[in-house]
């Protein structure tokens, strides 16, 4: 009697509390939860419509990886409208040359022509600013509740795992990286572009300044990437031992594409595209989906700002006009140090994903 | 107007100034004056014609329609000021010709104004992001 009373506690207790199935499926349904509003705005407003993470699951499964790209592209005109108005006062500008004779009066018109550029150019950077800074924020908090969740989740599957003495390791550079980012880089260069449109108006008061500032965000971006150097160390693990004729252009392209972080990208490469064959479905993968939603529009936004701006540069190259061209480059330059922050957060959070997977036992 | 007459028209302006000038200095100046006003008034109607296509094509941009307006009017005053400094010197009224180069800075410097106070605006709200 007693036994039996027994064995029928134990079932009831196991049928009603299946653990390991229960920290499972909890920990699917929690890591949905956390994905910011955006993200999740973003894919209940896309053409999928999905409302849960088996439906993000299914469609990479069904479309592949790519289908993201349809869900997290949006209306880019705002930056061609506005190098169209830039090239616009540039050639006004070059027209000055030829309808104004007195130099003293050229000059205040060309400033005014700078002035002009420059209030045009202030606007879409203040909302670049604002949403790089978003998006680092979004991502930051993500990572936040993530990784312990993640973590948790791998010590259920896979029990007696490292991963978790790992994730507070990576977590912290990862939080680390997200915090030097959106407190430091933004606003440095910010900060240098302000100070390069005063210094355009008033015979560059500010160069010596500017050009430090320069250094320091360069000096500073090579830390980040130094740190999370310590991250790719797993390179070994993950990477593939063949390095494609495709990985190889790859390799290049970004080495010689992107600015100030290009070589660490091209470096990493291997490591990513590593990350992403393990990540082929589950958590990781979910996660792996929110940072690209999060990060796609963004870098997005900021590469065709780049394009138009170097397009610009070209077509008023010829226009005579320092003030606005150095008010130009000046922008370029905030653009380029905002590409290199948001690849290098992004990369650095895959990896961060990725190497806890791998020490977590994942093969 | 097309470019055949303005060049036309100025040919002739010209070569009765350089008549009227033998015999009567003043009313050479008076003849060129009035010509250039005429062709001012004929340059200004294009003007404001491109001024209007421009305004319009970059609605879409903050800000951008207003102050495209303030640079094409600088640029007007500008042209304005550096012809008819030209012609003070030219009939030998160099202090004229100083005086309105001076009177055209602070123009420019007060149309300027909404410009600037917007910079100082935004390059603030930089420092505060």
């Amino acid at each position: 009697m007693k036994k039996l009373f027994l064995i029928g506690i134990s079932l009831i207790i196991l049928t009603t509390y299946p653990l390991n199935c229960y920290a499972v499926e909890d920990g699917f349904d929690s890591v949905y939860d956390i994905a910011p509003d955006n993200v999740k705005d973003t894919l209940s407003e896309s053409d999928y419509k999905i409302e849960g993470l088996q439906d993000v699951i299914d469609i990479i499964s069904n479309e592949g990886i790519f289908s993201l790209f349809k869900i997290a592209f949006s209306d880019y005109s705002l930056p061609f409208k506005t190098v169209t108005t830039l090239i616009l006062i540039s050639t006004i500008s070059c027209s000055l040359q030829l309808l104004i004779n007195k130099s003293e009066t050229k000059k205040i018109a060309q400033i005014i022509c700078a002035l002009v550029i420059c209030i045009i150019i202030a606007e879409p950077l203040k909302n670049l600013i604002i949403s790089v800074t978003d998006c680092l924020n979004s991502s930051g908090v993500f990572m936040f509740s993530f990784l312990p969740i993640f973590a948790t989740f791998l010590v259920t599957t896979n029990p007696g795992t490292s991963s978790v003495a790992y994730t507070s390791t990576i977590y912290f550079f990862s939080e680390l990286t997200v915090f030097i980012s959106r407190s430091v880089l933004t606003p440095l260069s910010t900060c240098t572009f302000a100070m390069s449109v005063v210094s355009s108006i008033s015979d560059g008061i500010f160069n010596n300044l500017i050009s430090g500032a320069k250094k320091l965000i360069i000096w500073i971006l090579g830390l980040v990437t130094s740190i999370f150097t310590a991250i790719t160390s797993i390179q070994s693990m993950i990477t593939s031992a063949t390095d494609t004729v495709a990985v190889k252009t790859g390799k290049f392209i970004v080495g010689s594409s992107v600015p100030v972080v290009g070589g660490y990208v091209s470096e990493v490469m291997n490591t990513v595209i590593g990350s992403l064959s393990i990540m082929r479905s589950g958590i990781g993968l979910f996660a792996i989906i929110v940072l690209i939603i999060l990060f796609l529009p963004v870098t997005a936004e900021l590469l065709i700002w780049k394009i138009g701006i170097k397009l610009c540069q070209v077509i008023s190259f010829g226009a005579e006009n320092d003030i606005g061209q150095n008010i130009i480059n000046a922008f370029n330059d905030v653009i380029t140090v905002l590409i290199s922050v948001t690849i290098c957060v992004f990369i650095g959070m895959i990896l961060s994903i990725c190497a806890i997977l791998v020490f977590g036992g994942v093969k | 107007m097309n470019i055949f007459s303005v060049i036309i028209v100025s040919i002739i302006v010209s070569v009765l100034a350089i008549f009227i000038k033998q015999n009567n200095p003043a009313y050479s100046v008076l003849l060129i004056i009035i010509f250039v006003i005429i062709m001012i008034t004929v340059g200004i109607n294009y003007l404001f014609d491109l001024t209007g296509r421009i305004t319009e094509s970059v609605g879409g941009i903050k800000y951008a329609p207003e102050f495209l307006k303030i640079l094409l009017k600088a640029i007007i005053i500008c042209i304005l000021s550096d012809l008819s400094s030209t012609i003070c010197k030219d009939s030998g009224n160099g202090s004229v010709a100083v005086c309105i180069d001076v009177v055209t800075r602070i123009i420019l410097l007060s149309l300027t104004l909404p410009i600037v106070e917007k910079l100082v605006e935004v390059i603030q709200g930089l420092f505060n992001l």
